[in-house]
């Protein structure tokens, strides 16, 4: 793979090191799950191995060297996902449903969508599953967790425990939201789901907030939290890392 | 999705100032008390208490930062700083008890930005100075964050104002991440509005402009 010799004296004098690009390409880059914007021009600063794969990966198209002086004003300003966009990436979660038309084998660019028969259950992304529910054309059968004893059971588990406990989906929240809206009518108990899932949220939001607290207080250089939704990140990354960028500048003036 | 329209530039936080953040400008405003170690030659003029043509040597005045930084060298001894009241001895124990008491707007609302830039000028306290500062810092952390994310839809100025500006900073992102989610959650996140942009623009109508 060629690069422009400009960048490949960038990349060498700045290896491990943060450096300034403009992003040129017309669509959204993700970057470790953080959506950066659509604008034109934007500049941010990325590690210099970053840069050097997403220009391998056509998603940038130039990469400027900024003066020192410059380099921290072209920061990275939208640093979090909006939570629609969390939600997004949840719908891509199976979900089984009963449908009462019949149709052939669909093939989509994600994978194939079993031929669909009256009255046989098959599983179905949930967006199509909301879809065709808003359309009167299906009923969708809830998930297995989303249950009155087994969600108790979770909720009073995460209470007892100090660390995060295995959630029931990686997307909890966002399918609990979506399912309860557009198709509460084939959920049993749906309230007490709704208020179950809540409990669980706030109790391991107060986990999480107390565990920032704590890495913050003990300057700690590394925290490590095991089974964290994206959506509970997501409340929490603009703060905790603003905070963490001005902890780190007042340290560097105490060496 | 709430885009601006423009992107300010962040006040920099360590010894270095970002020359285009509107933060850090304000901040180099602060005035310091310094005492002058050479005479200045028909400045007389800024000096209002004495009618003198030049300003003598040891003339204790107060100069803006970004003009005491200017002139402030390590060799030839033009200028030299006194820390300013919050930054010295009594101060920093008062910090060190609790922090959390201080009202940080009223000491000088650029207490951590002011508290940075000092260190440049090669006080032999500078190790103490950056030691209060990030302790403050860190144990005022836990309020910042307990505040900013539980006050939703609340009027929020009795938790600002003992805030100082780079808190102010932290707390609206806390602030805003915070919103982001409950909007959501309220289903006003999938709801069209006008963008601001368009509405800072005030852009008229159809309706309107006909007749």
């Amino acid at each position: 793979m060629q690069f422009p010799p400009r960048f490949e004296k960038l990349y060498r004098k700045t290896k491990n090191k943060n450096v300034t690009c403009r992003k040129t390409a017309h669509n959204n880059v993700h970057f470790c799950d953080t959506a950066l914007p659509v604008d034109d021009v934007v500049g941010f600063s990325l590690p210099s191995l970053s840069v050097y794969a997403a220009f391998s990966a056509g998603t940038i198209c130039s990469a400027v060297p900024v003066g020192r002086k410059f380099l921290n004003t072209h920061t990275k300003k939208q640093t979090d996902m909006d939570p629609s966009e969390v939600e997004f990436l949840a719908e891509k979660e199976m979900v089984k449903i009963i449908p009462n038309f019949s149709l052939d084998k669909v093939f989509l660019i994600g994978g194939d969508l079993g031929p669909f028969n009256p009255g046989l259950p098959i599983d179905v992304p949930v967006w199509l599953a909301l879809n065709l529910k808003q359309r009167q054309k299906c009923r969708i059968i809830p998930p297995e967790w989303m249950d009155v004893e087994k969600l108790e059971e979770m909720r009073d588990l995460e209470r007892k425990e100090d660390m995060f406990t295995p959630v029931p989906s990686p997307y909890y929240m966002e399918l609990t939201k979506l399912l309860l809206n557009h198709a509460s009518d084939n959920i049993p108990k749906a309230d007490e789901i709704r208020t179950l899932v809540k409990d669980i949220w706030d109790t391991r939001i107060a986990k999480l907030r107390l565990s920032a607290d704590s890495f913050i207080s003990q300057q700690e250089a590394y925290a490590k939290l095991d089974n964290l939704t994206l959506m509970e990140i997501n409340t929490i990354r603009a703060f905790l890392l603003d905070t963490l960028n001005c902890m780190y500048k007042l340290r560097s003036n105490v060496q | 999705m709430d885009t601006q329209s423009y992107f300010p530039v962040p006040p920099g936080v360590g010894m270095e100032e970002n020359f285009l953040s509107l933060d850090d400008i304000l901040l180099s405003h602060e005035r310091l008390p310094i005492r002058t170690e050479c005479t200045f030659p028909r400045l007389g003029f800024l000096e209002k208490s004495s009618d003198t043509q030049d300003i003598p040597e040891g003339t204790k005045m107060e100069l803006p930062l970004w003009l005491t930084k200017g002139l402030y060298e390590r060799k030839r001894k033009v200028v030299s700083v006194e820390l300013p009241k919050v930054y010295r001895e009594g101060w920093r124990t008062v910090f060190s008890a609790d922090p959390n008491v201080v009202d940080l707007h009223k000491m000088g609302p650029y207490y951590y930005g002011l508290g940075s830039q000092m260190l440049h000028f090669d006080s032999p306290e500078n190790p103490e100075i950056a030691q209060t500062l990030l302790q403050t810092f860190i144990a005022r952390f836990r309020r910042t964050m307990d505040s900013s994310q539980n006050a939703y839809n609340e009027d929020t100025s009795a938790l600002v104002e003992r805030l100082d500006c780079l808190e102010k900073a932290l707390f609206r992102s806390g602030q805003s991440g915070l919103n982001g989610f409950q909007s959501w959650e309220k289903g006003q996140a999938s709801q069209l509005t006008a963008s601001s942009l368009v509405l800072n623009y005030r852009k008229r109508k159809i309706t309107d402009v006909q007749p």
